[in-house]
């Protein structure tokens, strides 16, 4: 491969979305790597965040499942992909959508997870798809055919 | 736990965006590296991709403002974000949201371009996406809007057109002034929808209904869509010829968005053709003879081979 040490780093340091490194081998799942954007997203310098339990970017009383959600998804270590809302270090908050993904050394070993955050304010989220306008049934229907018409179709889908 | 480069390449290997990494000190900027997100974006496996400049994910719709906005930054070694027309390894078109920044080495020499690429929206998809969120306190007004009109182009539907096309019909009628109706249909569109997918070509189609639509701007003029792909247009007190060049001009200002279209047989860029029907009301007749007359020209239009308007001269 063509690419060394210093380049990859720099890639992941320009990278417009937020990536944590957290080491698995350990109880609370401490941060080794936050990439400059990360810093961004939550107001914390990477050496604050490194060797502390990523749990602290999770809002805890709101929503106690978020908290819940991302041990899950640390411990796992498989792929996966979920919504939370992150707590910035000045205490707001902001929805937050979470990959993560099992790092393994060479000998196929989960050392740790790697996450990338991405912030979606205003982004829709699929799962909760708004609920229909009784009111617009009328407009959302085919006169002809009583289905509904194409473009809500899609909308719908 | 440590970082080696087989960990940080692992890191870049699972980001759900697509990054891409460019030698700036080869010729030509060739890839040197890209992940499995770029995979599921464009569908080029990693290894189609090392090795080439990233111009050809654009293939040949060279006309983008951002791709002059990218070689100018490029060009000065700074970092750049642009939305970009791809087409992806099925031929089907994407928007490419890119981010691209160079990287240097300790000795400030710039060795690499770095790109970030996401799914984005054009900005008429945004526009429209916001426009049709539904309002918690839709107003009868709404309501009647969404029962008019066409939620892709916004003009009217082929229902309501019709109701108000009997209602301009007796109104000439009474007064003996003509009434011209217009018939736009695009050339080749069954054919454009499959090479860019519907998405696409409900996106080109807008685009050409907002075209058409801005021609008929007199209170009196009414637009709607009759087909899939077809616009219609009534307007008043108009004379045959004028009517004629009328259409022509608008074909032109089609023409003019130069909606690239690979399998037109006419055109390299997606065209209408127009047929054209004009007359003054006569008592026995029918606003349907019209309707039908305005088709005929269509037709007509179609058969000498498209790209053209034609007009009816008068009902029989």
């Amino acid at each position: 491969m063509l690419l060394n040490d210093q380049l990859l780093r720099s890639v992941l340091a320009t990278d417009p979305e937020g990536i944590l490194v957290c080491d698995t081998s350990l109880d609370d799942k401490p941060v080794v790597y936050a990439n400059p954007a990360m810093e961004r997203l939550t107001g914390y310098a990477a050496s604050e965040l490194v060797g502390r339990s990523p749990s602290i970017l999770v809002q805890q009383t709101a929503e106690p499942t978020s908290g819940d959600a991302l041990r899950r998804a640390l411990s796992v270590g498989d792929e996966c992909q979920l919504r939370l809302r992150s707590v910035r270090r000045d205490g707001t908050s902001w929805p937050c959508e979470l990959k993560c993904a099992p790092l393994k050394d060479a000998a196929d070993q989960v050392q740790g997870v790697v996450s990338y955050w991405r912030d979606v304010t205003g982004v829709p989220d699929a799962a909760q798809s708004a609920e229909s306008d009784a009111a617009l049934a009328t407009a959302m229907l085919d006169p002809l055919t009583g289905l509904l018409r194409r473009t809500y179709f899609e909308e719908k889908l | 736990m440590t970082l080696d480069p087989y960990t940080l390449k692992t890191m870049l290997d699972a980001a759900p965006e697509g990054v891409v990494a460019c030698d700036a000190r080869e010729k030509d900027w060739p890839a040197v590296y890209a992940n499995g997100a770029m995979h599921q974006l464009t569908g080029y496996m990693p290894a189609e991709i090392v090795g080439r400049n990233l111009r050809f994910l654009h293939a040949d719709d060279h006309q983008q403002q951002g791709l002059d906005r990218i070689r100018a930054a490029l060009g000065a070694g700074k970092p750049c974000q642009a939305l970009l027309r791809n087409y992806r390894k099925d031929g089907t078109l994407f928007w490419n949201d890119i981010r691209i920044v160079p990287i240097r080495d300790a000795n400030d020499t710039l060795t690499h371009f770095v790109s970030f690429h996401r799914e984005g929206y054009s900005k008429l998809q945004v526009e429209a996406s916001q426009a049709e969120q539904p309002d918690p306190l839709l107003s009868t007004q709404t309501m009647l809007a969404y029962v008019r009109e066409d939620k892709l182009t916004g003009l009217l539907r082929r229902s309501y057109f019709e109701d108000m096309l009997k209602r301009d019909w007796g109104v000439a009628q009474r007064e003996s002034k003509p009434l011209t109706l217009f018939v736009f249909d695009l050339d080749f569109f069954p054919q454009y929808r499959e090479v860019f997918g519907r998405a696409g070509a409900d996106q080109s189609f807008r685009r050409i209904a907002r075209v058409v639509h801005g021609c008929f701007r007199r209170a009196s003029d009414l637009c709607g869509r009759m087909e899939d792909e077809q616009v219609i247009a009534l307007t008043k007190g108009m004379e045959d010829g004028g009517a004629l060049a009328f259409a022509e001009a608008i074909l032109g200002r089609i023409r003019d968005l130069a909606i690239h279209h690979p399998r037109s047989t006419v055109s390299r860029y997606l065209t209408a053709s127009a047929g054209v029907a004009t007359t003054v009301p006569a008592h026995s007749a029918s606003p349907e003879r019209l309707l039908a007359a305005a088709m005929e020209s269509l037709r007509l239009a179609k058969e000498r081979g498209r790209n053209r308007a034609v007009l009816v001269e008068s009902l029989k």
